[in-house]
């Protein structure tokens, strides 16, 4: 291999931006340990009393509690849908394959912002009760997109002549679908529920204009944050980091695992 | 996002069975919490939308307590979005709420709130007649709220860099440039602005005079350090020393001083932005009754003091005040003998107009 | 394969319909509401003009242009700052490049909103640099621009939204064929030219994606901008939020909005024609 003058320059900017990327990471979890109640420098006293308290708040609890509903929702009703569109898409779009797909995709163009606005007006009109319901349809609508995306793309290479072969074998479209099309896109349907989930789990926008009464945790932080209790705001936020980066931890062992098993 | 960048991102080894499972549990959940709500109609707990400070752990526990009461706070923190939310379907959501005098009128007129029976409300007699018996709080000869606190914004200054203040003239003043903030709320800012230039009636001001409160908020930007949304921001903004003079809520003040902050508070002596507050039932709440007997516990001496002692808030009861020690009085920072430096806060003529002069104020 | 209608359509309708009734039905009660109009705190449904009508005032085309402004910063800043990362990720590293991925993905993992408080302890006038600064005596006075400051805003949105542009630009440059780039060298075009005239070209596509999944959010920011752009920093979002959170003119922000979204639609497909990105067709 050549050597590479341009390999050192590249790598230390990197360094630099995932420097300034963390930055901010950082300064939440040292001030998650600050005795005073104000964030500010210099950093007096070292405590855990912000953890406490956080274990200890159970509107925090029930808060959290509602994010894993809605996200758990939000996974498995945009999963479904937007594998099924993917597949239908391929499979019986046609010349119009390209339209439906695009079409599925606009909600990716519009801000979050409008989404929810847009659904308040939508339920303003008919006078709907709000709910983790009213939210969850809007995470769908959110999420789907990213979901459909990530299916397409690996349908592209999905060799068509497997499903054919079934059905020359006598297999209905469903047991078709079961047996050999969603095993080929077992990692799309992994990689849009991981997806889905991290984009629910941190919505605070289109929440905010779907909620009734039930706070979701990042809501939760929001009202925190708006009202001055910012060193639990920062626990909560710590312990976030930590979680996410032991579950990368995880998925990437796993698939280095899994690589080094396969033969390429 | 292509197929390589996901796939990146993947754990290995989730079944297809496990997804399903999955699946079907969260549909399930979903479900749940409506149909919950409808099984604990009838239960003693009332959704309460209000102010961070009336929702705080300590007073749920204190309603617990004394009353059995379940008190399920959501916060709002200001007015307009109260009734945005109220008018967003919030009326099927909340049993009460604590809105400000002004709001009363347009809230009653829009169906949003219901009135009270004065017969339930018997800690009246310890209000002081002010407020007691402020037109404010009727409409059409119905009774909306009895105000339990009152206060004034007015302004938070930084002892140690400012010195003792009176006057609005500190948050125009050149000497403070870039350490002075407002609040991004044309209710207070545009009528300190009208009270700064002499204006004696804020809230019925014409077009005219708007423009004059417009060129002066203008003119003085470049001397603020920002316009604060949230009473969060101000209180950061006072701790972390960005600025040292600010427009601000009471609510900072003790909070800042238990940090070691040295901050003043004071009317300013061409006027302050007075508020009274109450608890007022939302239309069609199925627990009137109950709401009734928390509105008139907020009434009472004991509530007042507890209040008091939480807060630093001022209760609008007198035997609440009584049983408080003077220095903690003092603390309090109202002056009753000088309510008369408050212009209260009111409906603007033309609200709409006032928030379009705001925003031609932001975007200069 | 001939599969029956009914089949076709549980593939398709069930997305489709989800879609139609909870995006383009609510985007069609935002055109609706938005030739309405609120007198007496009440909707009005009688046909006016009037809210468009408004947003033609120096105002809101003043906002407007602000916004589009600060979008660009924030894009052009990203794409600058992210290319060189997504190319080192895609081309340069072998062992490390599933970690180093996954370390761009992870801050997304953390909430946004404390993540924008936390730039305001670190560009504060006592925040982490200005305090640096001055203990290395670099500076004196605290340089009270780098808080509430369009500065501000326009960092803070690059740190939220620059990975969302690494990951589809990494993905295009990791697909380049190394044996394209041989040839080029074999024609014996310089390091920057091999740069300038193949791989860029190349990576147009995810240019154009990364490049609107940065200026498409930052055009409808209004957290972050509230929070640190002090008093200069009003943009579109903030006022379109204003009218559905506190003001109750739902017909007025509608109208707003559906500006925005020309605004935008125009912006993308100006970007797909000249890059256009597989998937987004």
């Amino acid at each position: 291999m050549r050597r590479d003058p341009v390999k050192p320059f590249l790598a230390a900017w990197t360094v630099l931006v995932l420097l300034f990327l963390f930055a901010p990471l950082f300064v939440v979890a040292l001030f998650s340990f600050n005795e005073s109640s104000i964030s500010r420098f210099p950093i007096r006293g070292f405590t855990l009393a912000w953890y406490q308290k956080l274990f200890a708040n159970t509107a925090l609890h029930e808060a959290l509690w509602n994010s894993l509903i809605v996200a758990i929702a939000t996974v498995a009703i945009s999963t479904a849908l937007g594998i099924g569109a993917a597949v239908g898409i391929h499979r019986y779009g046609g010349r119009y394959g390209g339209a439906l797909r695009s079409f599925s995709l606009t909600p990716m163009m519009v801000p979050r912002l409008i989404i929810g606005i847009a659904l308040l007006t939508f339920y303003n009109l008919f006078q709907t009760n709000l709910s983790l319901l009213t939210v969850i349809a809007g995470h769908v609508v959110m999420t789907l997109p990213y979901v459909i995306l990530i299916a397409s793309a690996r349908l592209v290479g999905f060799d068509k002549s497997m499903e054919e072969a079934a059905w020359d074998l006598g297999a209905g479209t469903f047991t078709i679908f079961r047996e050999v099309t969603l095993p080929f896109l077992k990692p799309a349907v992994v990689a849009a529920a991981l997806m889905s989930f991290t984009l629910s789990f941190d919505e605070v926008v289109v929440t905010f204009f779907t909620t009734g009464n039930d706070n979701t945790l990042p809501m939760m932080i929001w009202s925190m944050l708006r009202f001055g209790i910012t060193p639990e705001v920062n626990s909560i936020a710590t312990l976030t980091i930590v979680a996410s980066g032991a579950f990368a931890l995880v998925a990437e062992m796993s698939l280095r695992r899994a690589q080094v098993g396969s033969t390429r | 996002m292509s197929r390589e960048t996901m796939n990146l991102l993947l754990p290995s080894g989730m079944s297809r069975r496990g997804l399903m499972r999955l699946m079907a549990a969260s549909g399930l959940l979903a479900a749940a919490p409506a149909s919950l709500r409808q099984a604990f109609a009838q239960d003693k707990s009332l959704n309460y939308f209000t102010w961070s400070s009336w929702g705080a752990p300590e007073f749920v526990a204190d309603a617990k307590k004394k009353l059995g009461i379940d008190l399920k706070p959501t916060f709002y923190s200001s007015s307009d979005e109260m009734m945005a939310k109220l008018r967003g379907g919030g009326t099927r959501l909340y049993d009460m709420i604590v809105p400000v005098q002004n709001y009363i009128e347009p809230a009653a007129k829009a169906g949003l709130i219901e009135p009270l029976d004065p017969a339930a409300l018997t800690n009246k007699k310890d209000i002081f007649q002010q407020f007691a018996e402020s037109p404010q709080w009727r409409v059409d000869g119905k009774l909306y709220g009895i105000p339990f606190v009152w206060g004034a914004n007015a302004i938070a200054y930084n002892r140690k860099e400012t010195g003792e203040v009176d006057s609005l003239d500190a948050l125009f003043d050149p000497k403070y440039k870039g350490r002075i903030a407002l609040r991004d709320e044309p209710e207070d800012t545009l009528a300190i602005a009208a009270l700064k230039l002499g204006i004696k009636a804020p809230y019925s001001m014409g077009e005219k005079e708007l423009q004059e409160v417009k060129k002066l908020l203008i003119s003085q930007k470049p001397l603020v350090r920002a316009y604060w949304k949230n009473v969060a921001d101000v209180q950061n903004m006072l701790a972390s020393g960005e600025v040292v003079v600010a427009w601000s809520f009471l609510a900072v003040i003790a909070p800042l001083r238990r940090a070691g902050v040295d901050v003043g508070w004071v009317w300013p002596k061409e006027g302050a932005i007075g508020w009274n507050e109450s608890i007022t039932p939302v239309k069609g709440t199925s627990k009137l009754k109950l709401v009734e007997e928390y509105a008139n516990f907020t009434l009472s001496p004991e509530y007042g003091e507890f209040m008091a002692r939480n807060t630093r808030y001022a209760p609008a009861s007198k035997a609440a005040i009584a049983r408080l020690e003077p220095e903690l009085v003092k603390d309090l920072g109202i002056d009753i003998n000088n309510v008369g430096r408050l212009v209260f806060k009111d409906i603007p003529k033309d609200k709409s107009r006032w928030n379009e002069i705001w925003n031609e104020v932001k975007a200069a | 394969m001939r599969p029956s209608v009914g089949t076709v359509l549980s593939f398709l309708a069930a997305p489709k319909l989800w879609l139609v009734v909870f995006f383009v039905l609510p985007m069609m009660t935002m055109v609706l509401y938005s030739f309405w109009r609120v007198a007496d705190y009440q909707i009005v449904a009688d046909f006016t003009l009037r809210n468009y009508e408004k947003i033609g005032g120096s105002l809101y085309v003043g906002v407007f242009l602000r916004t589009i402004r600060i979008s660009i910063y924030v894009t052009v800043l990203s794409l600058l700052i992210g290319y060189p990362v997504a190319y080192f990720l895609a081309r340069k590293v072998r062992r490390f490049k599933l970690t180093l991925l996954l370390l761009v993905i992870l801050p997304l993992w953390t909430s946004y909103l404390v993540r924008t408080y936390a730039w305001m302890l670190i560009l504060g006038t006592q925040g982490v640099i200005n305090q640096s600064l001055m203990a290395v005596g670099l500076i004196e006075e605290p340089i009270s621009w780098l808080l509430y400051s369009d500065f501000a805003v326009t960092i803070a949105l690059v740190h939220i939204y620059m990975p969302y542009l690494i990951l589809p630009l990494y993905a295009v440059l990791e697909k380049i064929n190394p044996s394209i780039l041989e040839a080029a060298w074999d024609l014996g075009g310089g390091r920057i030219r091999t740069f300038l005239s193949v791989i860029l070209p190349l990576s147009l596509p995810g240019i154009a994606t990364g490049c609107l999944f940065v200026f498409i959010p930052s055009m409808g920011a209004f957290v972050t901008p509230e929070l640190l752009g002090g008093t200069r920093s009003i943009m579109i979002g903030s006022i379109i939020a204003q009218q559905f959170g506190v003001a109750y003119e739902y017909p007025f922000g509608s109208a707003l909005a559906l500006v925005l979204m020309g605004i935008i639609f125009a912006t993308a497909a100006f970007s797909l024609r000249y890059g256009k990105p597989k998937g987004l067709a």
